[in-house]
């Protein structure tokens, strides 16, 4: 397998653009967003009105617009959604490439700018970030050597200095920890890439991280993934079995003791709020014959004992799971040639059982955790 | 935009969106990603046309730089829907499919600034200096970010082949 030939077969497989009008398009978005920045309040407020009767089951919340920074369109439009303990908005910034995160305050109707992805704790009240790359930081060979935990409520911010690097930062339910994954600087002798080698905890308050060696091993194959995260008290993540090509999930202690493993069911998407499903995703042979049968298929397991309880249909368009809304529902993602999309619930196999939004403009959602 | 200038635009759109479409299409691995990335920067394209000097480069430029930004974010989190994908035939054999398919997927795993900077290398053959231009940062960024990308592609995908780029 070569690199040039898969980027060129990529370029084939790409076939013909879509046959809409793309210039017409374009320029539509342009007069959509112009209009958009020069709306007036009282057109939101009517908006927010009409909001109120179209989302009967959601809480639209809608921003004073002059308060947003400017190019950062409040999406879905002009409001957020609250089902099921999140804060649900879909924001771009085209305008500002690289500006980060922006995240909508409910109470003020203004945005907070984040210089780098931020991720928002359980309850609402915190947001580690990495610091943002640089020529000097990006040229080490580990992901990021100091984080910042602000407090959304105070507006203090606490840099943690992590001297291993750490990457794929995730908060403990209880908004107590975050836990990051440390590679290795140096290449894995036998799968030529970084080697993990354990987990960070940082806890906020705290200036010294605890690193937590944890050997697990790497495993291969398409459905891994080296990031660690919480279920419950415990951390998870999915090293090499016993046998070789096979991978085990695997629960810790955050003393780095193991407490349980199982055959990995998957790339673990998200835990359900009591912690005793998970969402995997796998790649398998069972997808569209224009993928040659190959796709992506979602589950819902045990996650205690990996018993599949759920699947989604192997391909179609019933849509993709993004996270858990109760113990045993899901906010799905459907989407119509990416052009339009809208958000349902659906059981653990993928049945539509509630339509939350009208179908609009695709957006990438954020699920925001209201906090209690 | 005047009339002159918007038909300039759809003459310019008309022309090359195939071209675009192709590496946005590389960019992301996904159709409907593609077309959102080609659309976001189509429309900045326009809102600058009077600036707009080389419009090629400027949105192949505004495609990597879309990529690497915000555009997209959280993509573990977030994936698009499969929907309806043009269906073509697939002449390779089962083996060379499931390689392929790794491969895809390895590439899924990158980041979005990875997988440009590999996309920039060894699918454009630019060299490091103008790959640092396209993408805003330094040469030194690009080595170490071809070099992580690499090593995490075998990681994933086992044994591949890369041919010599320029310095």
């Amino acid at each position: 397998m070569n690199l040039r030939e898969t980027f060129e077969f990529l370029a084939v497989e790409a076939g013909d653009p879509p046959q809409e009008d793309l210039a017409g398009r374009a320029l539509a978005q342009l007069r959509r967003d112009r209009a958009v920045k020069g709306l007036s309040a009282a057109v939101v407020v009517a908006t927010a009105a009409v909001l109120a009767l179209v989302w009967p089951g959601g809480t639209p919340r809608t921003p004073p617009l002059p308060a947003d920074p400017p190019g950062v369109p409040a999406l879905p439009p002009g409001h957020e959604l609250t089902f099921g303990g999140y804060r649900i908005g879909g924001y771009d910034n085209p305008d500002q490439p690289g500006a980060g995160t922006h995240l909508l305050d409910p109470r003020t109707g203004t945005y907070r700018t984040f210089p780098v992805d931020a991720l928002v704790s359980p309850d609402g009240r915190k947001a580690v970030y990495p610091k943002p790359l640089t020529a000097d930081s990006e040229t080490g060979p580990l992901p990021t050597d100091q984080v910042t935990i602000a407090d959304l409520v105070t507006g203090q911010e606490q840099k943690i200095a992590l001297p291993w690097g750490a990457t794929d930062f995730a908060w403990s339910p209880d908004s107590g920890t975050v836990v990051g994954t440390v590679l290795s600087a140096a290449a894995d002798p036998v799968t030529g890439g970084s080697r993990r080698l354990g987990f960070v905890l940082l806890r906020p308050g705290t200036e010294q991280p605890t690193f937590v060696p944890v050997n697990t091993g790497g495993c291969g194959g398409p459905n891994t993934d080296d990031a660690f995260g919480w279920r419950g008290g415990e951390v998870y993540g999915l090293g090499a079995g016993t046998a070789p090509n096979t991978c085990v999930l695997t629960y810790y202690g955050v003393d780095g003791a193991a407490h349980g493993s199982l055959p990995s069911p998957g790339v673990v998407m998200s835990v359900s709020p009591d912690g005793s499903l998970l969402l995997v995703r796998n790649l398998e042979k069972s997808g569209p014959p224009w993928k040659g049968g190959v796709g992506t298929r979602y589950r819902v397991v045990d996650a205690t004992t990996g018993r599949r309880l759920g699947a989604f249909p192997a391909y179609g368009s019933t849509g993709v799971p993004l996270a858990w809304m109760d113990g045993r529902h899901l906010f799905t993602q459907q989407g119509v040639k990416g052009t339009r999309a809208r958000l349902v619930a659906s059981d653990v196999n993928g049945r539509v059982t509630r339509v939350l939004t009208r179908w609009g403009p695709y957006l990438d959602l954020q699920f925001i955790p209201v906090g209690p | 935009m005047d009339a002159e200038a918007e038909r300039r635009f759809r003459e310019f759109v008309a022309g090359r969106s195939a071209a675009l479409f192709r590496l946005a299409y590389v960019l992301t691995g996904d159709y409907h990603q593609a077309e959102d990335l080609l659309q976001t920067a189509l429309t900045r394209t326009a809102a600058h046309w009077r600036r707009v000097e080389d419009p090629d480069a400027y949105v192949r430029t505004t495609l990597y730089r879309l990529r690497i930004s915000g555009w997209r974010r959280h993509a573990r989190h977030r994936e698009t829907s499969p929907g309806v994908l043009p269906e073509r035939p697939v002449p390779d054999s089962a083996d060379q499919v499931v390689l392929r398919v790794g491969m895809y997927e390895a590439l899924r795993r990158l980041t979005p600034k990875q997988r440009a900077v590999l996309v920039l290398r060894y699918f454009e053959d630019l060299p490091e200096r103008e790959v640092a231009e396209v993408l805003g940062c330094s040469v030194g960024t690009v080595r170490s970010q071809t070099a992580r990308a690499l090593a995490k592609l075998r990681a994933t995908a086992g044994d591949f082949t890369v041919e010599e780029a320029q310095p």
